[in-house]
């Protein structure tokens, strides 16, 4: 077993070191190893692909996506920030806040960690330097608040996992609803205590009478009513997860078409990157099944859980453990490539101890936004990295910045993950109310 | 010569995840109000679940081109930032070539897989909808055959006029 081991571990690092492309570097790895150690796969490389192209459940993720993209373009961030702004703007951490509700919110419309980061960030960044406010605890907040993105539902990674876990993506929106927000209510505990005992600096936003504050809560009203809609007909079991899909892809146009921001170039902006995405999230998973295949064939998942089980590992030991492979993946590797070729190795073990796959897909998740935003290898880091480049040009300050801002964060996230593993219930309990 | 055919199969591909991005939404659309009805206790088509199986198999590969000429595959860039200029545009290269590989083994199937239905008669299993299921899948194959043109493409531009990270 240890030959067939080495060498996709060795393909798919030297995939990794030449970066290529994360689809190609699991398929070509299936191909070699299946071609060596099983025989002429070749028919599976067909057959496969064509299975999960044509499956029904795929159309969550093209549905999903195009809701969001549709949203996006109805000028929903500035909207969104702006109301936020008015509500939260005169607390203890002010804008900051703003960031993290902003996030939240924007996160149960994109699905997309890096797409939550890059827009949050763009609005957010100069509106925070204008009002004085310290810069690394403003990166922090929203390289942190970025991470809700694959969190709260529609999270495009828990589609993924649920895709590769075989497990329901309606039951992994449920279970991620209370640990996303705790993870808000961690990121503004956090900032609360900052702005109490951190530095300050900033000024005070304008106050809003409480009019004003409702009349700008009433340009979000058909978002908020367009989430409620999707997670609700979910939640209460009307849809599944693909019709609410394609009730929030439909409402989304609708929301557009209200708001007059339909137009053309518009709708073909967003088509295009609907498809663009949802070729490249295919491209992978089919890669990611591949593997699949020829690993399960070899025997590796197998074998890997009969050594780990022969330590005697508890429940809790054994998810301990995957937490520190998964942190320690996470600071060098991107979220998507050890959902699909990492979690897969681990699947018969935690099948064999009898632990929920719909729970250890929230973890996963936690797990994945960690990584998202702990050095070296932090994609929220990068992008706004970039989205600082892009508003200041040379002035823009060190990534440090960001690194040292989002430390805070990464507690209040530890704290979750604490929280999620020793009560399940914490993400169980309304998928049990739910079934 | 090498630059318009590029540019040509770009425009292609564009066109091709244009009308995939189409397909869902009016997927979208279609199964809002077929879903609705069918709740509300009025009628409904039956024919969701297949017209949804095949716009996958239409929409998940018609926009794999695109997705290529445009940079949206990810790309593990763990090491990126130690390489040099040279290294750079070297890797580029390679992650071209590799994916203009398996894409080309994967369309090969495709095709294979086609043709291998037609010849059996297979028809579209468990539906209402009477259709060779050679259709959808050569459909498939189309968008997979894209992708390998728009990779030969991509490479030969980069052999001649090297700025492959830009397409990769």
């Amino acid at each position: 077993m240890i030959g067939p081991v080495l060498l996709i571990l060795l393909l798919l690092g030297l995939g990794f070191a030449a970066s290529l492309h994360v689809g190609t570097a699991l398929g070509l790895t299936a191909l070699i190893a299946g071609l060596i150690y099983i025989g002429p796969v070749w028919d599976f490389f067909g057959q496969i692909p064509w299975t999960t192209n044509s499956s029904v459940t795929m159309t969550v993720v093209p549905l999903f996506v195009l809701m969001g993209e549709l949203l996006l373009r109805s000028g929903l961030t500035d909207d969104l920030y702006a109301a936020l702004s008015r509500l939260v703007g005169r607390l203890p951490g002010g804008l900051l806040h703003s960031n993290i509700l902003a996030s939240g919110v924007f996160a149960a419309v994109s699905g997309s960690s890096l797409a939550t980061a890059t827009t949050i960030g763009a609005v957010a960044l100069p509106t925070m330097k204008q009002h004085g406010y310290n810069e690394r605890i403003t990166l922090g907040s929203i390289a942190a608040g970025g991470t809700l993105g694959i969190l709260i539902p529609p999270s495009l990674i828990m589609i993924v996992y649920g895709l590769v876990a075989q497990v329901s993506i309606g039951d992994l929106y449920i279970a991620g609803i209370v640990p996303g927000i705790l993870m808000m209510v961690g990121f503004i505990a956090a900032i609360l205590i900052l702005s109490l005992f951190g530095p300050r600096g900033e000024q005070a936003i304008q106050r809003y009478s409480l009019r004003e504050k409702l009349a700008g809560l009433v340009n979000i009203i058909p978002i908020a009513l367009l989430i409620g809609l999707v997670i609700g007909t979910i939640y209460l079991g009307v849809a599944t997860a693909t019709e609410a899909a394609a009730y929030g892809a439909t409402g989304a146009l609708v929301v557009a078409l209200a708001k007059r921001r339909l137009s053309w170039p518009m709708l073909k902006e967003a088509l295009l990157s609907t498809a663009m995405t949802t070729g490249m999230i295919l491209f992978v998973v089919n890669a990611a099944f591949l593997l699949q295949f020829v690993l399960s064939f070899i025997g590796v998942p197998r074998a890997l859980s009969q050594s780990i089980l022969s330590f005697g590992l508890s429940s809790t030991e054994l998810i301990l453990v995957i937490c520190v492979v998964f942190i320690l993946l996470g600071m060098v590797m991107d979220g998507l490539p050890i959902v699909v070729a990492v979690v897969p190795i681990f699947l018969p073990l935690l099948q064999a101890q009898g632990i929920d796959l719909v729970w250890f897909g929230i973890i996963v998740v936690i797990l994945i936004e960690l990584g998202l935003i702990t050095p070296p290898i932090g994609m929220n880091l990068f992008v706004l990295q970039g989205v600082r480049h892009r508003l200041y040009g040379a002035e823009a300050g060190k990534m440090t910045d960001i690194v040292i801002g989002v430390l805070p964060f990464i507690v209040s996230m530890l704290v979750v993950l604490g929280l999620v593993i020793a009560f399940p219930q914490v993400a169980m309990g309304l998928v049990g109310a739910m079934r | 010569m090498i630059q318009a055919t590029e540019r040509a199969l770009r425009r292609l591909s564009e066109g091709m995840a244009i009308a995939s991005g189409l397909a869902f939404l009016l997927l979208a659309i279609f199964t809002t109000l077929d879903v609705t009805s069918r709740k509300l206790g009025g009628p409904f088509s039956g024919i969701t679940d297949t017209l949804a199986a095949f716009v996958m198999a239409f929409g998940a590969t018609w926009s794999l081109a695109q997705a290529l000429a445009g940079g949206a595959h990810v790309r593990i860039d763990v090491l990126q930032s130690l390489y040099g200029r040279r290294m750079t545009r070297l890797s580029a290269f390679l992650a071209l070539l590799t994916t203009t590989v398996f894409s080309g083994v994967l369309c090969w199937r495709a095709w294979l897989v086609t043709f291998e239905s037609w010849s059996i008669g297979a028809y579209v299993p468990q539906s209402l909808v009477t259709l060779r299921l050679a259709w959808p899948q050569g459909v498939t194959a189309i968008g997979y055959s894209a992708l390998v043109l728009y990779g030969l493409a991509a490479l030969a531009l980069a052999l001649v006029a090297p700025s492959p990270e830009e397409t990769a």
